[in-house]
């Protein structure tokens, strides 16, 4: 899509394929739109202010790689429409034309009737469609006349677009239909597009017919020699009908005399029904039937000046309304805003840029743990405190008496700041011992089992041999530093830990609640 | 000049990940009661327009650091060769393998980055822990040591005196709780680190509370096209001349219902979104259970207007028709058109109280009747839906990213309903829902909606100021009911500020 072209495009088509889009752009995440359109914000920074030349230019930079064909659609079904509505009223008019200007010798054209049909009826219609212009909230405060309007708005000729569609192809109906805004019908600004498009059509279809009722008018004041008359039921004598007359030629006696039938050629071309074609007036001889045909430059003039401009004038109007209506629905487009805001507002981003990398959960050999196979009756136990748990040996030989029924007969300490040395001080003393005493390892529950303990661990069990069962009790304090029960989620995460081992001689002994 | 970069360290299972989720608003942050979560380290760069601010690094915590720091104690005499030692254990032992976590963990922090020492507040103090800050404060890097509160207890006073002696800066922060501000606050403290991220923070700051502004515009936004859609929502159904419409109308009823709640749960997604809540939508059958119906008798209650508030703004939309009439008649009645609508309006607001939309039966112009549902009729409903998005939107900007259970709103009080929107905004919001209400077929004018979000972009400002401190979490396992991250919140209002030590020590939380 070249620049030239983007300048020419119609809003219409912009509208339809800034529905499309944000339709489209419902299945991305919003991030995702950000990203996407904050440098499109940027390159277009020369357009702040204007989120009318935003939103289209934003289009043009999103459609690119796939570039939206439902617009142009809309526009060219709507284009063939107004053909079809230009042909339909050139036709109409012609024989509209045809049909009153019918003259076959017997009863000359009568002036009253061409009046009625070109001036009188267009004149009713054009003031019903001025109504139906009219916006909703100044009628809102006219008693009665909404119903008016939506009445007359269903009588319009340019409602037949939509009816019409029906028998479109797919492709046209459904881009005509996004052009409409049907399935937007919630909102306000698509309810404006779609009433001055109905308009414009109208007048449109209006405009062809008074082209072609002037073609056809002219056609046959070409080929054939047309009698005009004038004739009425109602009593009007010839100086008024001529004061009539004047007064509608006012928009053109001053600089085209020449088509305002004078009050002699009225005169003359008054009849009667019972004149059968005769013109009683009429002078005799010759000489003036030339007047008979004078009154086709005042009719031509009265239909240009009656039909087609007041026609001309409201299709300007209508299209200079659907512009606004279009430029108004841009921006009101659901979905329009946050695209301004996404190109208008710096993108904000904290989250990180590479994935998680996951744990290895190789296959862990789970073990269960043996049934508590603590000696019980043994007096004897050797406890490693880990870490640094921040109480004496008296009150841990109180805490398993009380909870295991045995006493301990030495605390040894293992974990602690620069203990390196001391760690294998205590693996020594342990495995040294020649009684084989129960080994207890104390732990903060609250702290969770780092590779640090388990070296320690897989150190001991090295030395005490694949047998001897080592049991390990997490341990919790309270502010007063009475051993409470540990969190049963701490716990579970020591338990894992050590299930994990596959050591089923390493046993878990957590402080039950009521020993605690 | 590159941006600022800082390495959250510390032990492992202290919440390093949760300060990064919350600071940094990921969700994807894995945050699991296992240690060694986190075995490499993962960076957050905060970015405007690309252009890189700060970088947040999480990092795997400590796991050897007492064997690390004897390999490194061996190695050097002086503490001119400190940095240089810890360099060659990290180059050392990555071949090796030995030291997985201290390796990956110190990388960053001998490229340049600032540390953010975390500890868990809520457990008592020990001594494995000065391995690690000795092994930090070898590295020469400005630090700054932050106290998480995982739990309700406090140790406080017991860490900060041993804090004090490795760090100079000493900061409560709790990552659940830590509402927007306090995060700005601690971003602020980390540009005291170095005089050179001062500026870049600072930018990093104002611009945060950019987005932040903008979010909530945004928010307000899709809230009121959401009321909108809402209010002016009509179901019709064509039946046959003879057929009897009473057949169809609780079916209708219910295709109505059915569509005002995927709205109303469609609102709900979006204003996730807006605050990078993507995972919430797991949760979202929670939400759907938890939270009050939207036409449960109680939620109306709850939510809405109070009888008199009803009445008065019954008698405001009643007016508002009035003043048409007085229009219409050129101002002739002297108000008096906006005196009968006053009463009208009044009445009918009484007895609309528990009616949303009403079965109408319309004549089609091509024989057969419609049977049509909407728009809502009912004056309270828009306040109720209105009350509901407002407390829906207070919990997602209170959350932070950190917080991983269900978004339970079934809470609120007298403060968080709509019952707390001041009678000025009352009464333009009456304006815009009466012109809504009478939108004929659902089509209103976008205008409306722009009038409608600036209104509640300036209520949401109050209501997430004044919102208490209800629970808007559920704790998904059972045995965690006593440690609730909202019991923490409260124990942290009541608990003393912590020793202040010559001048460096600030609570943030």
């Amino acid at each position: 899509m070249n620049s030239n072209n983007d300048a020419e495009r119609p809003i219409l088509a912009d509208l339809v394929d800034l529905s499309v889009q944000v339709e489209q752009d419902a299945a991305l995440n919003p991030p995702e739109l950000r990203r996407r359109d904050r440098p499109i914000g940027q390159k277009l920074a020369h357009l702040a202010g204007k989120p009318q030349g935003q939103l289209r230019q934003w289009l043009r930079e999103i459609s690119q790689n796939r570039p939206i064909q439902a617009g142009a659609t809309a526009v060219k079904t709507l284009h063939r429409m107004a053909l079809i509505l230009v042909a339909a009223g050139l036709i109409i008019g012609w024989a509209a034309a045809l049909a009153i200007f019918a003259y076959d010798g017997t009863q000359p054209v009568n002036v009253v009737n061409v009046l009625a049909a070109f001036v009188g009826i267009q004149l009713l219609l054009l003031l019903l469609t001025a109504i139906v212009a009219l916006p909703r909230n100044l009628l809102q405060r006219l008693p009665g006349a909404r119903p008016v309007q939506d009445l007359l708005g269903w009588l319009s000729p340019g409602r037949l677009v939509p009816a019409a569609a029906r028998y479109l192809p797919a492709k046209h109906r459904l881009a005509l239909e996004a052009a409409l805004g049907r399935h937007k019908a919630s909102h306000m600004a698509y309810g404006q597009v779609q009433k001055w498009l109905i308009l414009r059509f109208s007048q449109i279809l209006a405009i062809a017919f008074n082209i072609g009722a002037l073609a056809g008018c002219l056609y046959l004041v070409t080929v054939s020699d047309l009698a005009f008359g004038w004739s009425t039921t109602l009593t009007v004598d010839s100086k008024s009908f001529h004061s009539l007359i004047t007064e509608l030629a006012w928009p053109w006696r001053s600089w085209l005399p020449g088509a305002v039938p004078s009050i002699e050629v009225i005169d003359a071309t008054r009849y009667f029904r019972f004149d059968h074609g005769i013109l009683p007036n009429a002078p005799d001889g010759s000489t003036d039937v030339a007047a008979l045909g004078q009154w086709w430059p005042f009719l031509l003039m009265a239909i240009a000046c009656y039909g087609l401009l007041p026609r001309l004038s409201l299709f300007a109007l209508s299209q200079w309304r659907l512009d606004v209506a279009l430029q108004t629905a841009l921006i009101h487009t659901p979905g329009a805003l946050q695209i301004l805001d996404r190109m208008n507002r710096a993108l904000v981003e904290t989250a990180a840029t590479e994935p998680e990398v996951h744990m290895k959960s190789g296959a862990v050999h789970e073990v269960l743990f043996p049934a508590h196979g603590l000696d019980r009756n043994r007096a004897n136990a050797y406890l490693i405190n880990w870490a640094g748990i921040n109480a004496d040996e008296a009150q841990f030989d109180d805490l398993f008496k009380q909870t295991m029924g045995i006493a301990l007969e030495r605390m040894l300490h293992a974990g602690r700041m620069d203990s390196i040395d001391e760690d294998e001080r205590t693996i020594d003393e342990v495995a040294n011992a020649a009684h084989n005493p129960p080994i207890l390892v104390a732990v903060k529950s609250w702290e969770p089992p780092l590779l640090d303990f388990m070296d320690f661990l897989d150190s001991l069990r090295t030395a005490v041999g694949s047998e001897r069962l080592i049991t390990v009790t997490p341990i919790m304090f309270d502010h007063n530093r009475e051993f409470i029960p540990a969190d049963p989620d701490d716990l579970d995460v020591w338990k894992k830990r050590l299930q994990s081992l596959g050591d089923s001689r390493i046993d878990f002994l957590p402080l039950s609640a009521e020993a605690a | 000049m590159s941006a600022p970069v800082f390495a959250v360290v510390g032990h492992p299972n202290k919440g390093k990940s949760s300060i990064v989720a919350t600071l940094a608003q990921d969700n994807s942050v894995q945050i699991s009661p296992i240690p060694g979560t986190t075995v490499k380290c993962r960076h957050f760069p905060m970015k405007v327009d690309g252009e890189v601010q700060y970088i947040l690094v999480d990092t795997p915590g400590f796991q050897r650091a007492r064997q690390a720091l004897a390999w490194m104690r061996a190695r050097a005499s002086t503490a001119a060769e400190r940095v240089n030692v810890v360099r060659q254990f990290v180059e050392e032992h990555e071949k090796s393998g030995r030291f997985p976590d201290e390796c990956e963990l110190l990388k960053p922090l001998l490229d340049g980055a600032g540390i953010l020492y975390v500890i868990d507040g809520s457990r008592p103090y020990g001594e494995e822990y000065e391995a690690e800050m000795e092994i930090l404060r070898w590295t020469g890097q400005p630090s700054i040591a932050l106290i998480n509160m995982i739990r309700k207890d406090s140790y406080i006073d017991e860490w900060t005196a041993a804090l004090e002696q490795y760090f100079k800066i000493v900061r409560v922060f709790n990552a659940m709780t830590a509402e927007f501000q306090k995060r700005l606050e601690l971003l602020k403290a980390f540009g005291q680190l170095r005089e050179e991220w001062q500026a870049p923070l600072a930018r990093a700051v104002a611009t945060l509370e950019e987005d932040r502004l903008a979010r909530q515009r945004r928010a307000a936004l899709a809230i009121a096209e959401m009321l909108a859609e809402m209010i002016t929502l009509t179901v019709a159904k064509r039946i046959a001349s003879d057929e009897d419409p009473s057949n169809k109308e609780a079916s209708l009823a219910q295709d109505y219902r059915t569509k005002l709640r995927k709205r109303e749960q469609k609102g709900r997604r979006q204003i996730e979104k807006i605050y990078d809540y993507e995972d919430l939508q797991r949760e979202e059958a929670e939400i759907e259970v938890i939270e009050q119906d939207l036409f449960s008798l109680e939620s109306w209650n709850m939510w809405g207007l109070k009888k008199n508030q009803l009445i008065a703004t019954g008698a405001l939309s009643g007016a508002a028709l009035g003043s048409g009439f007085d229009l219409a008649v050129g101002g002739a009645s002297l108000l008096l058109g906006a005196a009968i609508g006053s009463v009208v309006g009044g009445t009918s607001a009484w007895f609309s109280y528990k009616r949303i939309g009403e079965v109408k039966i319309l004549g089609l112009p091509l024989g057969g009747q419609e049977l049509r549902v909407g728009p809502a009729r009912n004056l309270n409903f828009p306040y109720v839906v209105l009350g509901r998005a407002l407390y829906h939107h207070a919990a997602v900007m209170h959350r932070t990213h950190a917080q991983r259970d269900v978004l339970c709103l079934d809470t609120t009080t007298e403060d968080a309903s709509a019952r707390s929107i001041a009678d000025s905004q009352r009464k333009q919001l009456e304006r815009v829902f009466t012109r809504l209400r009478n939108s004929d077929n659902g089509n209103y004018e976008p205008v409306l909606v722009e009038r409608l979000a600036k209104i509640i972009d300036e209520i949401t400002i109050k209501f997430t100021q004044t919102m208490p401190a209800v629970s808007t979490t559920a704790p998904l396992r059972t045995s965690a009911a006593t440690n609730s991250p909202s019991d923490a919140t409260e124990t942290m209002n009541d608990q003393q500020p912590p020793h202040r030590a010559a001048g460096s020590q600030q609570s943030v939380d």
